[in-house]
């Protein structure tokens, strides 16, 4: 029986039914994200941190700032769970009372940092011409010791919140803006840059879309490390004396305090570094968590 | 076979895990001394898992089980640390893909060539150097003394491809593994790795396995080879026979798609993508895509979906048992392997493309283009150096034309199609596109007249976007299909092929094939009149090219579309062009339609190239079997 398979009517290569449908499609990068256990927990905690810090001052029986000299540097017990520092003061509460000054300060120059930063990293990648000034100025910030460069805007400014997050904020940009303007120069490289501009999209879609969208892995990781290194670095300011007024308890300065009596009175140390692990715990693990959702790649089908 | 280099029974490779796919799925394997097979498949064939299995490079995720494994004498399998590390690079020597990626390039070409005899026995620096201008000499590089000490930057892929050879040589290997060895290279640079490897191997006598997707290299260089598909043989058999009578429909699909330059015969592609392991069907692999099945009748239909064939030897009719008069020597896993033999090949003529009125009004005129790029040392700013990639070229594209760019990398065909697009500014002399009106377009219009593909599906498109959104994007830059864009993306997606459903995934859930499509479904959003496209073949499998040959033609009939088609492969420029222009050295060296480019090529350069293209009649082989060889064998 012979076949003439020349003559076999298969008109057109037909790739329909061959196409498997996908099982499960993206509700964007929230719904991924959602669907991510790592990162429910880490939202989680982050949120019982910041609810913590916020009523938790309210309900309790103690006032950070009164002292009681006869409770000097008392072990945890009942009356005082974490114990009191070398003036008496409760240090739960004013642990929690610090978290609002800490947390404030870590989320706004975090955020400042980040977006003035990923700004002049982009125009730096999309402009050879503001490329070289830009990145110049960048560097000579860079030069300088961070924590001397805050201080001595600080000893200009003068002790504020809104001092501290301008210059921790000055500190920090150089650092997004040359990662942003690195992963961004890789993508303006890619083919599929060469075809926007050969379809002459538009230069904010390009520097949304393109460049943003896909340098936005590595800026997330960089920026929930930074807001670790913020609070450390707020701390720094407070011991030399240069943060915040002495009179508002933070994390940094009650760690930098409790150092002191490490051997004696070792709560004093443990319970802000203790929240400060959990805090930088639960942002690692958005952190990852967002990083897989705004890559669709990582998706498990 | 007494003089067996390497004997593989029943070989599986499987991934580990609860739901473990099978990616090799029991193949055999026979390699003789000085005797050249090859493994062919199309992406996602295990054909590389099963190479890697000789030497147990496999990754960690997978397992190997095996009937048996003997490489060179040694038991693969109960082979230890030490007598493993014994084959690799001692007895067995391997040549892989890529050479960039495989070469230190903090080291000099010289140690590395020489490292497999160097980590075997002591040797001085003095005689090391001395082995490797040896070795390199010995494979051709010029000037060994000093190119040995050059680090491997310095060279180029086709000079680092032959420093790959000497070291996977260097230790007189009696086997010799080639995973694509020239798949990386352009086509005269094919052609001399082909000459040197015969070379080679008649003199140290060695067996190759190689390993290729590409069945112009199995004509050229192979004396068996296996046809893989879905991590099973399809066919297994002389290369002769194989490709003259082949007995499997998978192994007939493949010739049929390939574009065959020579003849100018048409392609026929396989409908659907390659079964890749997740996706294998049940039955035989193969029989969504089968033709000969479609012909068969329903009980037969079933059967092919039911019952998996095993690899037998194939009885041909008019002879009974063995001793007929024409022994196949052939084996074929299909259930109705002898239909194969009544099929008449396929000698298509070129499909109804009526080619354009010569005379016809111009859609682009290239007048006097050149373009030099400099560079700059990062350090003192100076020139370092001037090159010439575009030198004085002019032509004209007519309106329904397809003209074939084709050369060598670095002869300046892709600049000159980055310089149509505007991606890149001439230095000299101009590039007018003409609207239908003769006038010359400029501005906005220009991006709606020439459009780009571009030759890496892969990284043409944003990963971070839905294919909708890639394609709506560009009909809302250009206010095109406002208010009808949900209807309009499914008529382009309808138009290069894709079901509509396809618009909601990301490009990482497509394949290459498919990417492409989306590629020209973009550029085609802004109902372009011409389309550059750069390699748009190069990076897809066998089956697909013939199905984006086949769309491309399509295309240009149903919408009237000039293509400038920039290809180092002659074989696709044939089966798609009217015109093929010649570059060389940044300059035109000739222009002519295809049947006088191929037929009667008058520039010298022009016969270099058609000599190097690899057809699939290993009767004639671009590199004539050496006597060498030829007498070892017989």
């Amino acid at each position: 029986m012979a076949v003439d398979l020349t003559s076999a009517g298969v008109p057109e290569p037909d790739t329909h039914d061959l196409v498997r449908p996908r099982a499960r499609l993206r509700a964007g990068w929230v719904g991924s994200f959602r669907a991510s256990t790592r990162g429910m927990i880490g939202l989680g905690l982050l949120a019982l941190i910041v609810l913590a810090c916020l009523v938790g001052p309210v309900l309790s029986a103690h006032d950070p700032q009164v002292v009681d000299p006869v409770a000097r540097l008392a072990p945890p017990s009942g009356s005082h769970w974490l114990g009191t520092d070398q003036f008496g003061r409760d240090v739960l509460t004013r642990m929690l009372d610090g978290g609002r000054a800490s947390l404030l300060v870590a989320a706004a120059v975090t955020t400042i940092s980040v977006v003035i930063g990923a700004f002049l990293g982009l125009i730096s990648a999309m402009y050879a011409k503001v490329d070289g000034p830009v990145m110049r100025f960048l560097d000579a910030l860079m030069a300088f010791p961070s924590v001397l460069l805050a201080i001595a805007l600080m000893a200009r400014l003068g002790p504020s919140i809104g001092n501290v997050i301008a210059a921790l904020s000055l500190v920090a940009i150089p650092g997004f803006a040359r990662l942003v303007r690195s992963s961004a120069l890789v993508v303006k490289s890619t083919p599929y840059m060469e075809l926007a501009r050969v379809l002459d999209l538009r230069l904010p879609t390009l520097m949304v879309r393109y460049l943003l969208a896909n340098s936005m892995s590595p800026l997330i990781l960089a920026a929930t490390f930074g807001a670790a290194s913020v609070i450390l670095a707020e701390a720094a300011l407070s011991f030399l004396g240069a943060g915040l007024p002495t009179s508002v308890p933070t994390w940094g300065s009650m760690l930098n305090d409790g150092q002191t009596y490490l051997r004696n009175a070792w709560w004093l140390a443990v319970a802000p570094g203790a929240i400060l692990s959990l805090l930088l715990l639960s942002l690692n693990m958005i952190g990852d968590a967002l990083r897989d959702a705004f890559d669709p790649r990582s998706e498990r089908i | 076979m007494t003089d067996a280099v390497l004997t593989v029974r029943e070989l599986r490779v499987r991934t580990r895990g609860d739901a473990p796919l099978a990616l090799v799925d029991g193949v055999d394997i026979d390699v003789g001394l000085g005797e050249t097979v090859a493994l062919v498949g199309e992406s996602g064939s295990g054909k590389t898992m099963a190479a890697r299995s000789v030497l147990r490079l496999l990754p960690a995720n997978v397992e190997l089980t095996a009937g048996g494994l003997s490489a060179v004498g040694t038991d693969v399998l109960a082979a230890d640390g030490p007598a493993l590390r014994g084959l690799r690079g001692g007895r067995v020597g391997m040549i892989f893909q890529d050479p960039m990626a495989n070469f230190n390039p903090v080291l000099p070409v010289g140690r590395q060539v020489t490292e497999p005899v160097r980590i075997r026995q002591r040797m001085s620096k003095r005689a090391g150097d001395k082995l490797a201008a040896e070795v390199l000499g010995h494979v051709g590089i010029p000037d060994p003394e000093r190119r040995c000490r050059e680090y491997p930057h310095q060279f180029s892929g086709g000079m680092l491809q032959r420093a790959m050879i000497a070291m996977a040589l260097v230790n007189r290997p009696s086997l010799v593994i080639a995973d694509e060895p020239t798949t990386a290279l352009d086509a005269t640079l094919q052609v001399k790795i082909v000459k040197l490897l015969r070379l080679l191997q008649s003199e140290i006598n060695a067996g190759i396995l190689v390993i290729t997707h590409d069945l112009g290299l199995v004509a050229e260089l192979a004396d068996r080879a296996s046809v893989m598909y879905a991590g099973r043989i399809m066919e297994t058999g002389r290369v002769g026979e194989l490709f003259a009578r082949p007995l499997h429909p998978y192994t007939r699909a493949l010739l049929d798609s390939r574009p065959e330059g020579r003849t100018g015969a048409d392609v026929r592609a396989i409908p659907g993508e390659p079964a890749t392991p997740a996706t294998r069907p049940g039955g035989c692999a193969f029989h969504p895509r089968c033709r000969l099945r479609v012909e068969r009748p329903a009980a037969d239909q079933a059967r092919c979906v039911d019952e998996v064939p095993v690899l037998r030897l194939v009885a041909l009719p008019g002879t009974t048992g063995t001793t007929g008069s024409t022994p196949s020597s052939s084996l074929a896993a299909c259930h109705f392997a002898t239909e194969m033999l009544t099929v008449g090949h396929l000698a298509q003529p070129r499909a109804d493309h009526v080619p354009p009125d010569p005379d016809s009004a111009p859609v682009v005129t290239v007048a006097g283009v050149s373009k030099r790029f400099v560079t700059k040392s990062a350090w003192s700013g100076r020139r370092t150096g001037v090159t010439q990639a575009v030198d004085d070229v002019s032509f004209t594209l007519g309106h329904g034309e397809s003209l074939g760019l084709v050369g060598e990398s670095g002869s300046g065909k892709s600049t000159l199609g980055r310089m149509m697009v505007r991606l890149i500014e001439p230095d000299t002399g101009g590039i007018t596109v003409h609207a239908q009106d003769a006038s010359p377009v400029t501005g906005q219009q220009f991006r709606r007249t020439v459009q780009w593909v571009h030759q890496d599906p892969y990284g043409s498109l944003n990963p971070k976007m839905t294919i909708r959104r890639l394609i709506t994007e560009v009909l809302a830059r250009y206010r095109l299909a406002s208010g009808s864009r949900a209807a309009r993306v499914t008529e382009l997606l309808g138009l290069v092929g894709l079901p509509p459903d396809l618009a909601e995934r990301y490009p990482h859930q497509l394949s290459g094939g498919q990417r492409q499509r989306v590629a020209i479904a973009r550029a085609l959003a802004v109902e372009p009149r011409v389309l550059v496209l750069d390699e748009p073949l190069s990076a897809l499998d066998v089956s697909i090219q013939a199905q984006v040959i086949t769309l491309l033609r399509r295309l240009r009939a149903d919408l009237g579309l000039s293509y400038v088609l920039i290809s180092h492969d002659l074989n696709v420029v044939r089966t798609i062009c009217d015109r093929v222009a010649v570059m060389c050295e940044g300059r035109l060296v000739e222009v002519g339609t295809v049947d006088d480019i191929y037929d009667r090529p008058q520039h010298p350069y022009t016969k270099t190239l058609l000599s190097a293209m690899l057809n699939v009649d290993p009767e004639d082989r671009a590199v004539p079997a050496s006597p060498v060889t030829s007498t070892a064998r017989s």
